[in-house]
């Protein structure tokens, strides 16, 4: 068969593509594969390229390579990684069963003790007038009986005061009325 | 070492786990957990990280198995776990910060998690030749976006067909196809700036 130039470098991986590593399946482009069986050095560059990534993967898989022991332990580890986690379900579980119960108790007690009607505010029956009547004692009363002591005493005081003082503020009052 | 095809063919589908024994799970975790860390060792290249995660992909799981529905197969959704996992890692600014402070990049990264790969009947010139090849593709790959990423490695490392990519992504299997086109065109083109032709 007569070649005619050689495959582009796409053309030779899409031939790398069509006939799987593992699968064996025959090539889906009649053209590349004719191509192919033709034409040495492009069989050649498919088949290095081939090689490679086979032996890529093969190599891969010989580094994955682990003892028995790697995977029991490995195995083991995941096994008790997995028990807290069905721990930690219950546990999940029982702590919203308790958080349940609580809230079911403080609904229970709101609803027993929490429902006494709040004190009724009695209509006023006072009416402004006499509201305000009583402001005005309250202003004009005398000093509630607490302050009454102190005021017992200052009067006290004014009396024993000197007569300087007091004819003093006396002559000052004249001065104001004058 | 089990490989991925047997994996594949041992992911039985499990139509809905709710209400899921414990004992059931367990069995679970035993037949997804190599499948689960080998993806998450591929796509985050730390082994400790890879299973911290693991635990973490079965733990969400358990978590959530009320939330599967059975349309895709039990394993499916395993790796969708881990792999939005393994994304939200890389989306940690600050575990990124410490990776790169303690040099865990690109420069040296890889002898971390394949350093340690028997080579049988090679030369020691081959494997090292092998070995810095395997580094370079993993250069590229770490270089892709996070999706683009993600399918290479289910691709080439978990062997998937599209569909069971567009299962595990939740995506449509043509977007898929798109997604590794787009990613091997990258990681060659990559792979020839680092001069491996």
């Amino acid at each position: 068969m007569e070649v005619r130039g050689h495959l582009r470098d796409d053309e030779v991986i899409r031939a790398l593509l069509d006939s799987p590593l593992a699968s064996g399946f025959a090539m889906k482009d009649a053209r590349l594969a004719d191509h192919l069986e033709a034409c040495a050095i492009c069989r050649a560059e498919h088949d290095r390229l081939t090689t490679r990534f086979a032996g890529f993967g093969a190599w891969a898989r010989a580094a994955a390579h682990r003892p028995e022991n790697f995977w029991e332990m490995q195995h083991a580890r995941i096994a008790a990684r997995l028990v807290p986690e069905k721990k930690k379900n219950i546990r999940t579980w029982g702590f919203q069963l308790a958080l349940a119960t609580a809230a079911a108790v403080i609904i229970l007690a709101f609803a027993i003790f929490g429902t006494r009607p709040y004190p009724q505010q009695v209509a006023s029956t006072v009416d402004d007038h006499s509201l305000l009547v009583d402001v005005e004692h309250s202003i004009n009363d005398e000093l509630p009986a607490a302050l009454q002591p102190a005021a017992l005493l200052v009067n006290e005081m004014n009396r024993h005061a000197s007569p300087n003082t007091k004819n003093r503020k006396a002559v000052k009052e004249t001065r104001y009325a004058n | 070492m089990e490989n991925a095809i047997s994996a594949r063919a041992s992911a039985v589908p499990v139509r809905s786990m709710e209400g899921i024994a414990a004992a059931d799970f367990n069995q679970l975790v035993q037949t997804h957990q190599r499948r689960v860390y080998r993806v998450l060792l591929s796509l985050l290249r730390d082994p400790d990280a890879a299973d911290t995660l693991t635990q973490e992909c079965f733990l969400r799981a358990y978590e959530r198995r009320a939330q599967f529905r059975g349309e895709s197969p039990v394993q499916a959704w395993l790796l969708r776990i881990a792999v939005n996992l393994a994304r939200d890692y890389h989306r940690n600014r600050r575990v990124s910060f410490w990776r790169r402070l303690v040099g865990e990049n690109d420069s040296n990264g890889e002898g971390s998690a394949i350093s340690n790969v028997p080579a049988r009947e090679s030369s020691p010139e081959q494997v090292l030749l092998a070995r810095e090849e395997v580094a370079a593709v993993w250069r590229a790959v770490e270089q892709l976006s996070p999706r683009q990423h993600a399918i290479f490695i289910l691709h080439f490392v978990e062997e998937m067909t599209m569909a069971e990519m567009a299962a595990v992504l939740g995506i449509e299997s043509g977007t898929v196809k798109v997604h590794l086109f787009r990613a091997l065109n990258s990681v060659r083109k990559k792979m020839e700036d680092q001069q491996w032709r």
